[in-house]
């Protein structure tokens, strides 16, 4: 293998050139990335049924043998067997490499890493002081916006997107932001070097420079979960409230990368690890106004939360509109 | 779903549970879906670890909880019949 990066705290071995750092030291497990051509994909999926995800775009199969197939139009095919070790990925001739590596370092490594026992959360997540502060939320819930803000404030990022955690410990991620223009441009001076993620959305890729993007892990401090927007409004007050340990177990469940991998072994895992998790980290709900002009304010207010963890349920009233 | 007194419940044995202060979370390994359990909730699921008849549950939760008898069977039943569909509890003796 010609390239070999690090990324999750896993030491990718790459056929094709990728946007990563350079492998360095320990690894948590090893991927190797080939490239392969479409008759190849197509003779994999001979006699397989393909699965269309309504809430989606993409295209998914579970083969006999226990391989995972996702496809993505205009993006790229992948697949992954069973154990995990390998991707398999073909990129679109429509698709910017930018927007293929998306998708390759996100939904297709998802499924190697879940193949090889880690339990990745979609979760945005930053560096403060040297700590890991996750935001949990699905896509449209402000957690890339919120990043922004904070590494205008000069903190940095660590993932956006997949998190892996292994012994309290965050690692980080590809060195992007997806970004719509307006927050781009509004927080981050490198907004002008974006591409477009996909024809489906407005949001770009921003590639980050180094002031920007933390590259080796560090201790979690704090989880919280963003309030679907449904339940805030552009005058919603700051407010952040501890969720019960219940609350929080099914946060990080809801949380999860990737749905599709259903079998018992890897449901039990999942279930002890969020079980685990959500007895050590108590997990925030924060609710924050749908208002790009009160960003910071909501930065400021977790930031005292985050410098005084032990503030149990917190109403910031001083905050309310 | 109808339970005679006679009918015997138990937990499934493909599940896990944890028990999270005061509340738990069930997953079924069968069809994997969670579901949440509060503390009375708990109660039942841990008098169902073994088989127990619908009518000696009522009565130890009759002891237990200051509330309506019909209401604590409706309940009850109400409770047992949403396990029963997300495949956690066995029941036999169904009439």
């Amino acid at each position: 293998m010609p390239y070999h990066y690090g990324v999750y705290g896993m030491s990718l071995c790459s056929e094709i050139v990728l946007s990563l750092p350079q492998h360095d030291g320990i690894a948590l497990g090893e991927i190797i990335v080939r490239a392969a051509e479409a008759d190849w994909f197509a003779n994999a999926l001979q006699n397989e049924t393909l699965q269309e995800s309504p809430s989606s775009w993409y295209r998914y199969a579970n083969l006999a043998d226990d391989s995972s197939y996702a496809s993505w139009p205009d993006v790229g095919e992948f697949l992954v067997p069973a154990d995990g070790k390998t991707i398999f990925c073909r990129q679109a001739s429509a698709a910017s490499a930018e927007s293929f590596h998306v998708y390759l370092l996100g939904q297709a490594l998802s499924f190697a890493l879940v193949k090889q026992g880690f339990e990745p959360l979609h979760a945005t997540t930053l560096e403060v002081n040297g700590e890991a502060i996750v935001f949990l939320g699905d896509s449209g819930f402000g957690k890339s916006s919120l990043a922004a803000c904070f590494l205008a404030a000069g903190h940095r990022l660590l993932t956006d997107d997949l998190l892996i955690l292994r012994d309290n410990l965050a690692y980080p991620g590809p060195s992007r932001l997806k970004l719509f223009p307006a927050m781009a441009r509004r927080f981050m001076s490198e907004a002008s070097r974006g591409v477009p993620m996909n024809a489906a959305t407005r949001k770009m890729i921003v590639p980050l420079s180094d002031r920007y993007k933390r590259t080796t892990p560090v201790p979690l401090r704090a989880i919280y979960t963003l309030a679907p927007p449904r339940e805030v409004s552009r005058k919603q007050a700051i407010r952040i409230e501890t969720l019960s340990p219940r609350e929080a177990f099914f946060e990080l469940v809801k949380n999860t990368f990737n749905y599709r991998i259903t079998a018992t072994a890897r449901l039990h895992r999942q279930f002890n690890e969020a079980a685990g998790l959500s007895a050590a980290m108590p997990v925030r709900r924060l609710f924050h106004p749908r208002d790009v002009n009160r960003l910071t304010d909501v930065r400021d207010a977790i930031l005292r939360d985050h410098s005084e963890p032990e503030l149990a349920p917190q109403e910031l009233a001083e905050c309310a509109v | 779903m109808h339970f005679s007194d006679t009918a015997e419940i138990v937990v499934s044995k493909r599940h896990v549970w944890s028990d999270m202060g005061g509340e738990a979370a069930v997953l079924s390994l069968i069809n994997g879906v969670y579901y949440g359990l509060d503390s009375v909730g708990i109660r039942v699921w841990e008098l169902i670890q073994q088989p127990q008849t619908f009518a000696r549950l009522r009565e130890v939760l009759l002891g237990e909880y200051d509330v309506d008898a019909q209401r604590l069977e409706a309940d009850l039943r109400n409770f047992l019949t949403q396990l029963a569909d997300q495949h956690l509890v066995e029941v036999g003796g169904l009439h």
